[in-house]
C-alpha cells in the first residue's frame, strides 16, 4: 500500500465535517513531508501515528463540547441522567432501609404514590436543570404529583392491565402532567404525551424488572407485577434478575435505565426543545 | 476558542504566517526552524490548530500559490492574539529571570 493511501485511511478516523473541509490540504502536507523526510520510515510513521491519535482525540472532544452546547444533547442527557439517579437513588433508600431494619418495621411498606413522587421529583429535578423559563418549583411538583398519581392508579390496576398496561398509565400520566406545563410553547403537543408515554412505558417496565432486586426492599410491587407472576415476555428478564445482584446484573439495571432515559428523551426532545436552555 | 491563551501550536502557526501567507509544508517547515527542530507539528496537530484558529477569525485562507497549495494568513485579530501571547510568555520568561531561574539576558 503506497504512503498516501494508508494516511488516506488514517484520515477517516477523524470527524467527517474536519476531513470534508482539510483532508486533502493534510493529504497533500502529509505527502510534502514524506518526500522530503530525512528520518528513518519507522520513526516517522511513528511520528505520523502519535500526530493522528493525538489530532483525532483533540478533534472528538472538540465535537463532544460543541454537541453539550446543544439543547438537544442537554436534554438527553438530563433524562438519561435523570432515570439513573432516581434508580440508584431508590437503591441507597434500600440499603439504608435494611441498615436500619427494625422488627417493630416488620411489614411495613409504602404506599405507592411515595415511590411514584420520588420518581417524578429526581427526574423532574434534573430535566429542569436543562428547561428555559421554567418554574423549577412548579415543573418539579407537578413531575412528582403526575408520578405519584399515576403509580397510585397503575397499582390498582396492574392485576387487570398487566405490565404494560401499568407502564403506559405511569407514563400517560407523567407525561400529561409535563405538557400541562408545557401547553401552549411546544408544538404537537397530543404527540409529546403519546411518546412519552410509550417510552415511559418501556422505563417502569424495565424498573420493575430491576426492582425485583435491585429495589427489593422499597418495591411496591411483589403480589401485583413481582417474581410470582411474572408476564410470559418478561419471564426470562426476571430469572435473570431473581439471583443475587452480582456485577453484571448491577450494570445491566443501569444501563436498561439509561438506555430507556435516553428514548425518553430522543422521543421527546423534538417537542420540549422550545423550551430548552440554548446558554450552559 | 473558548480559552483566552492560544496554545502552543496555535502561537506557532501564527508566528510562522506573520509576515507573509504559507502554505501547511511551509508553516511546518517554519515551526521547525524557529524551534530548531525541538517542536514539531505533525499534519494532524497542525490542522487542527489552523481549524480552530480559523473559526476564531484568527486565520484566514488566502489565494492558492503557484502550487495551487492552500494558503493561510494571519488576520488583524490574529495578530493582536499573537501579541497578547508574546507579551504574556515574556512576562513569564521576566519572572524567571527575576528569580534565577533563567540567567540575565545580555
Amino acid at each position: 500500500m503506497k504512503p498516501d493511501s494508508f494516511y488516506s485511511l488514517l484520515l477517516r478516523l477523524y470527524p467527517r465535517e474536519f476531513r470534508r473541509r482539510y483532508g486533502a490540504a493534510m493529504t497533500e502536507t502529509f505527502r510534502e513531508c514524506h518526500q522530503e523526510t530525512n528520518q528513518r520510515r519507522l520513526k516517522f510513521w511513528l511520528f505520523i501515528m502519535a500526530d493522528t491519535s493525538r489530532a483525532v482525540a483533540m478533534q472528538y472532544v472538540g465535537v463532544g463540547h460543541a454537541a453539550l452546547r446543544r439543547p438537544i444533547t442537554r436534554w438527553v442527557l438530563a433524562c438519561v441522567l435523570g432515570a439513573m439517579c432516581c434508580e440508584l437513588t431508590g437503591s441507597a433508600l434500600t440499603w439504608s432501609f435494611g441498615y436500619f431494619y427494625h422488627p417493630y418495621l416488620e411489614g411495613l411498606r409504602f404506599a405507592p404514590w411515595v415511590y411514584g413522587s420520588l420518581l417524578g421529583a429526581g427526574l423532574g429535578a434534573i430535566q429542569r436543570l436543562v428547561l428555559r423559563g421554567m418554574s423549577p418549583v412548579a415543573w418539579i411538583l407537578v413531575s412528582a404529583a403526575s408520578a405519584a398519581i399515576g403509580l397510585e392508579f397503575a397499582i390498582g390496576l396492574a392485576p387487570t392491565i398487566g405490565p404494560i398496561g401499568y407502564g403506559v398509565v405511569v407514563g400517560a400520566m407523567v407525561a400529561g402532567g409535563q405538557w400541562f406545563m408545557l401547553r401552549g410553547h411546544i408544538q404537537r403537543a397530543a404527540w409529546f404525551v403519546a411518546t412519552s408515554a410509550t417510552v415511559l412505558a418501556a422505563v417502569s417496565i424495565s424498573g420493575i424488572a430491576a426492582m425485583n432486586r435491585v429495589l427489593a426492599g422499597l418495591n411496591p410491587l411483589p403480589g401485583t407485577l413481582g417474581a410470582e407472576t411474572p408476564p410470559d415476555g418478561l419471564a426470562l428478564l426476571m430469572r435473570g434478575l431473581s439471583a443475587p445482584m452480582n456485577g453484571t446484573e448491577w450494570a445491566f439495571a443501569v444501563a436498561t435505565m439509561a438506555i430507556t432515559g435516553a428514548v425518553v428523551a430522543a422521543m421527546t426532545a423534538n417537542h420540549a426543545s422550545s423550551r430548552l436552555s440554548r446558554t450552559p | 476558542m473558548t480559552q483566552d491563551t492560544l496554545t502552543r501550536a496555535e502561537f506557532h502557526v501564527l508566528l510562522a504566517v506573520l509576515q507573509s501567507p504559507r502554505h501547511g509544508y511551509g508553516i511546518m517547515q517554519d515551526v521547525d526552524a524557529l524551534t530548531a527542530g525541538e517542536f514539531r507539528l505533525g499534519p494532524g496537530t497542525l490542522y487542527t490548530a489552523i481549524a480552530r484558529l480559523e473559526r476564531a477569525g484568527l486565520l484566514e485562507e488566502c489565494d492558492a500559490d503557484a502550487d495551487r497549495r492552500r494558503c493561510y494568513r494571519v488576520t488583524r485579530k490574529g495578530k493582536a492574539a499573537a501579541r497578547k501571547e508574546a507579551e504574556r510568555l515574556s512576562v513569564v520568561v521576566r519572572t524567571a529571570r527575576e528569580r534565577g531561574l533563567l540567567p540575565d539576558a545580555p
